[in-house]
């Protein structure tokens, strides 16, 4: 239980905590700056340059829950988290891995994938082959009349296309197996995910409300997938070229299903410095040794809170730290920096990027001695317990 | 119509509504279940296999302890998971070189 201040106490308190909270908002909305690569420092293209903890790191906070996280234990003993690591500075100043894993282990990104389908629909939006406010190519929708054709490729973005296709949908009455997100990735729709995706109704006007989908994942990564051409092989070819091998994620491995799509929405495989790159291309504003992967201003529209009512923590496929408005809702890393804005996915895989501390983290395992979302806990503290970063 | 004439057919009918109660409410969603259950596990233990290069022990270990009845097999020759309970479904997740496993 949070407690709750005593407003009846003092009106003039009152007032000005709500002045002061005001100002709060207000600064909130301005995006912190995305800090350049470090004069001095090379990118981590080929290998992470080393460096120590910083000076001004809370010390003892840091390793409280660096034991916090690694102290849970699954089924058969396993250690929940496997890898641990943090960049600051352009330096990877922390790395750690569970016994039975280190630097060449490969990580399930689970809805991670989500992220790095943002980065290849955003570099398709940078080559001019896909528009974000053009109506999504979708032919389950291209008939005359059918109102979907009106959502966007921002909409999926955003996860506010209206459609009947949340992760949670089907849950009234039925068991996990009955979820959408049960049937789209692993059930009925697993052979040929986006058009089961597809075929579903509107029951929001389109844009109005937000709904965790791994549909709108999977409909972008078709939508992508078709725009490349070639398959899944040629999918898997353009991901290298123009992602993976350009900020040296080289054991990066996206999978796909029986159609070829891509399986945008859960699936990816990477070591955990590959994971820490993939932040890290966000961390310095989808530019990398000098030259653009993602169109410019792409991260910052990713990391925008979405305009839908309903949802101010979920931007454009990425999660915002910020406070949520409403009763119900969560902070994604509670405790944590607010202008930390990160991918996630089940059972907390994490790649957190914090502007203000010019700071990636990187958290990946399983959740079964600690259940999700306790899980979660130490991670926005220990981001909070490195110093901040004067905007260079 | 004699009274044990009506007696059987009212437990005919009785066992007919029975028989389809428990197919719509059990059998069809058991069959969901088992499909939903075994492409989980056959999936994500190829992949930890081929692409988390882990024991086929500790893959199955980080899954839902409800997909424990579900018998696998790692048809090591076809480089294929297979994941099954007799009688209620099976799913093969396959790896292809540099694609990672899909669900056949």
């Amino acid at each position: 239980m949070h407690a709750q201040p005593d407003h009846r106490r003092s009106p003039r308190a009152a007032l000005l905590a709500l002045v002061l909270l005001g100002l709060a908002a207000s600064a909130r909305a301005e995006l912190a700056v995305l800090p350049p690569q470090p004069a001095g420092v090379a990118w981590p293209t080929r290998e992470w340059s080393t460096g120590s903890l910083p000076a001004g790191l809370d010390r003892a906070v840091f390793d409280e829950k660096v034991e916090t996280l690694f102290a849970s234990r699954g089924r058969g003993g396993h250690a929940d988290t496997r890898a641990l690591l943090v960049v600051q500075d352009g330096r990877l100043v922390f790395e750690r891995y569970a016994d039975g894993f280190g630097e060449d282990s490969r990580f399930q990104s689970w809805s991670m994938a989500k992220s790095v389908t943002n980065a290849l629909v955003g570099i398709l939006v940078r080559q001019g082959r896909l528009s974000l406010d053009a109506p999504a190519p979708v032919p389950e929708w291209s008939d005359p009349g059918d109102p979907r054709a009106a959502i966007s490729l921002r909409h999926l973005l955003q996860m506010r296309s209206g459609l009947a296709n949340s992760d949670g949908f089907g849950e009234e009455g039925g068991g996990p197996s009955d979820l959408f997100i049960s049937r789209l990735v692993f059930g009925e729709g697993s052979r040929a995910p986006a058009a089961y995706a597809a075929n579903v109704e509107l029951i929001h006007p389109i844009g109005d409300h937000w709904a965790y989908s791994t549909g709108s994942s999977i409909l972008l990564a078709r939508i992508a997938g078709e725009a490349i051409g070639g398959g899944a092989v040629g999918t898997r070819d353009f991901l290298r070229r123009e992602l993976f091998d350009r900020i040296g994620m080289r054991s990066a491995q996206p999978e796909f299903a029986a159609s070829g799509e891509f399986l945008g929405g859960a699936f990816v495989h990477a070591s955990a410095r590959d994971w820490a790159r993939f932040g890290y291309l966000y961390l310095r504003d989808g530019v990398w040794e000098g030259s653009r992967i993602l169109p410019e201003g792409w991260v910052d529209f990713s990391r925008t809170p979405n305009p839908a009512q309903n949802n101010r923590v979920h931007g454009a496929h990425f999660w915002v730290n910020a406070d949520p408005p409403e009763a119900g809702q969560w902070k994604p890393l509670p405790d944590g920096p607010d202008q930390v804005f990160l991918a996630e996915g089940a059972y907390f895989q994490v790649v957190a990027v914090d502007p203000t501390r010019d700071l990636v983290a990187v958290r990946l395992g399983i959740a079964q001695g600690v259940p999700f979302p306790e899980i979660k806990e130490p991670f926005g503290p220990l981001i909070a317990a490195f110093p901040e970063r004067a905007a260079r | 119509m004699s009274r044990g004439r009506t007696i059987v057919l009212g437990l005919l009918a009785a066992l007919a509504v029975g028989l389809a109660a428990g197919f719509w409410g059990w059998v069809l969603p058991t069959r969901r279940a088992v499909d939903v259950g075994a492409a989980m596990l056959a999936k994500q233990v190829c992949s930890c296999v081929y692409l988390a290069n882990r024991e086929v022990a500790d893959c199955r270990a980080d899954e839902f302890q409800t997909l424990d009845p579900i018998q696998l097999e790692v048809l090591r020759d076809e480089e294929r998971v297979r994941a099954w309970i007799p009688g209620l479904g099976e799913r093969t997740a396959s790896f292809r070189e540099g694609m990672g496993c899909t669900l056949d």
